[in-house]
């Protein structure tokens, strides 16, 4: 979890991502973010992050893309 | 209040506008444009001329300095005379643009933070109402092109905010020193805009701001880009036509009397004499449709005619977020029956989860992620709404050369092609 605190904190300092469970559906992420994070998730995770996990469930908190980059690395 | 398309007939005329050439195709009302420009106006305070900033969407010049179009609506007629809408061409093609459709020059205010001598000639000779200027630069080719038309001109100048656009408080006054020298150019104020889709509270910071620069200054005139935030993904059902009777009505102008209000007050605590407010995409969004067909569908895909090469959304989040979208069935597969039975809605239960993609061998070109679609089938339609500003011009129409949408508009309940579908593998070779 500290991994992927330390990459969503570098991307957007002003967020709290500790706490926040609605990055997507608040617009706290816009969609260069996204489109940045899911390179820097793959490549720090060594996952492959596909069209069809790009949903709102898997973006709107930290602890939602921990679990899809847990589903994703079994 | 109703919107003049209600659902029924707007199914009926889309799928219509669809079938004529077998291509996607944009649809703009131009009755709600003008109800909607109409209540901005009056929501706005007596002392305020609205700006219409053509980069939203061109198509829409026509009809907004067209007198005509006010025919039917006759409290629209006394606030257009009251205070002639502008008009902003950021670029010399939009302004060569509200030239040929009929812009009054006088109502110009040419922008752009790339500007040639030559266009500046242009601008002069066509007796535009405004020019703005962006730079030390601009102000020299201003004064040169000045000497060699042996004219002048009313100017505003841009202060920048932290970005290419505008210029520094050090290079503003060094350009009002440079401008007094000639006494042809009559600087009228200063002009100011920093961005898109603005929350409030940031909008209350800079009408403070930019009043109190005015007052300072002596200007008489403050030309400010309001950024007025539309609301793109708000409450909605997925595909029903009810999203077409719930769009935002397009006199529902609540965020301009938000602005309005900050407005007066800078009046009252600045003295300040007059107000340009440029709109765009405010005055734009809920006035335009995408139409698009259903070619193919298998599991969970749903492929369209159109997609990302046509279609662009402002803050979609790669198609994450949720436009309002109606899905407009057939009947049977292969939309014979469209014309005549215009929708059917029957309650098949077979309502999932669908991800709506376009035309684009990419893996980005997906229009909706994740959206709940009730038995689509192939020769149904989708029609985006609230897509009237930007999207047109905005999409990539030239990756893999497929048909460029036509484009319709919508006077008095009748449908006209502005623009007939086109093939770009002409211009990609």
């Amino acid at each position: 979890m500290d991994k992927l605190l330390d990459i969503l904190k570098e991307l957007k300092p002003d967020v709290d991502f500790e706490n926040e469970t609605s990055l997507i559906d608040g617009s706290l992420l816009d969609s260069f973010d996204i489109v940045q994070l899911v390179g820097q998730l793959n490549d720090a995770f060594d996952v492959e992050i596909g069209a069809a996990d790009i949903i709102p469930d898997n973006f709107n908190s930290a602890a939602a893309m921990k679990a899809m980059i847990d589903r994703l690395s079994e | 209040m109703l919107d003049i398309i209600n659902a029924m007939k707007l199914s009926k005329t889309v799928v219509a506008l669809h079938k004529r050439h077998s291509a996607p195709a944009y649809l703009f009302d131009c009755d709600a444009l003008t109800r909607r420009v109409a209540a901005i106006q009056s929501a706005l305070p007596r002392n305020c001329t609205l700006c219409y900033a053509v980069k939203a969407n061109p198509f829409l010049v026509r009809n907004l300095f067209n007198s005509n179009s006010f025919v039917d609506n006759a409290s629209a007629a006394d606030t257009a005379r009251a205070h002639p809408l502008k008009a902003e061409a950021c670029s010399r093609g939009e302004l060569e643009l509200c030239l040929a459709d009929g812009v009054p020059s006088a109502q110009i205010v040419f922008s752009g933070v790339m500007k040639t001598g030559d266009d500046i000639r242009r601008a002069m000779e066509a007796g535009v109402g405004t020019i703005t200027l962006e730079s030390i630069e601009q102000a020299r080719m201003l004064l040169e092109q000045s000497a060699i038309t042996k004219s002048g001109t009313s100017v505003i100048l841009r202060l920048g905010s932290g970005s290419q656009f505008g210029m520094s408080e050090t290079d503003y006054e060094e350009c009002l020193k440079l401008l007094s020298a000639n006494p042809a150019i009559n600087m009228m104020g200063v002009h100011y805009f920093t961005g898109t889709q603005k929350r409030i509270a940031k909008t209350k910071e800079e009408v403070a701001m930019i009043s109190a620069f005015a007052r300072r200054h002596n200007f008489d005139l403050v030309e400010y880009g309001a950024g007025a935030y539309y609301e793109y993904y708000g409450k909605q059902e997925h595909g029903s036509e009810q999203n077409a009777l719930n769009a935002q009505d397009a006199a529902d102008v609540d965020e301009i009397k938000r602005i309005a209000s900050l407005i007066e007050s800078a009046n009252d605590t600045q003295d300040i004499k007059s107000w340009v407010i440029e709109l765009g995409r405010y005055i734009a969004a809920p006035v335009g449709y995408y139409i698009t067909r259903i070619m193919d569908v298998k599991e969970q895909y749903v492929i369209c005619d159109g997609g990302i090469n046509h279609v662009n959304y402002y803050g979609s989040m790669v198609g994450m977020k949720k436009p309002r979208v109606i899905h407009v069935k057939t009947g049977n597969g292969d939309g014979e029956s469209a014309a005549t039975s215009g929708v059917v809605q029957e309650a098949t239960g077979g309502v999932q989860k669908y991800t709506v993609c376009g035309s684009l061998c990419t893996f980005n070109d997906v229009l909706l992620r994740s959206m709940e679609l009730d038995s689509p089938a192939v020769g149904d339609y989708l029609v985006f709404c609230d897509i009237g500003a930007y999207s047109v011009t905005e999409s990539m129409y030239l990756f893999l050369s497929h048909t460029a949408p036509a484009v319709y508009e919508m006077c008095g309940g009748k449908a006209t092609i502005r623009r007939q579908p086109m093939e770009t593998y002409m211009l990609n070779h």
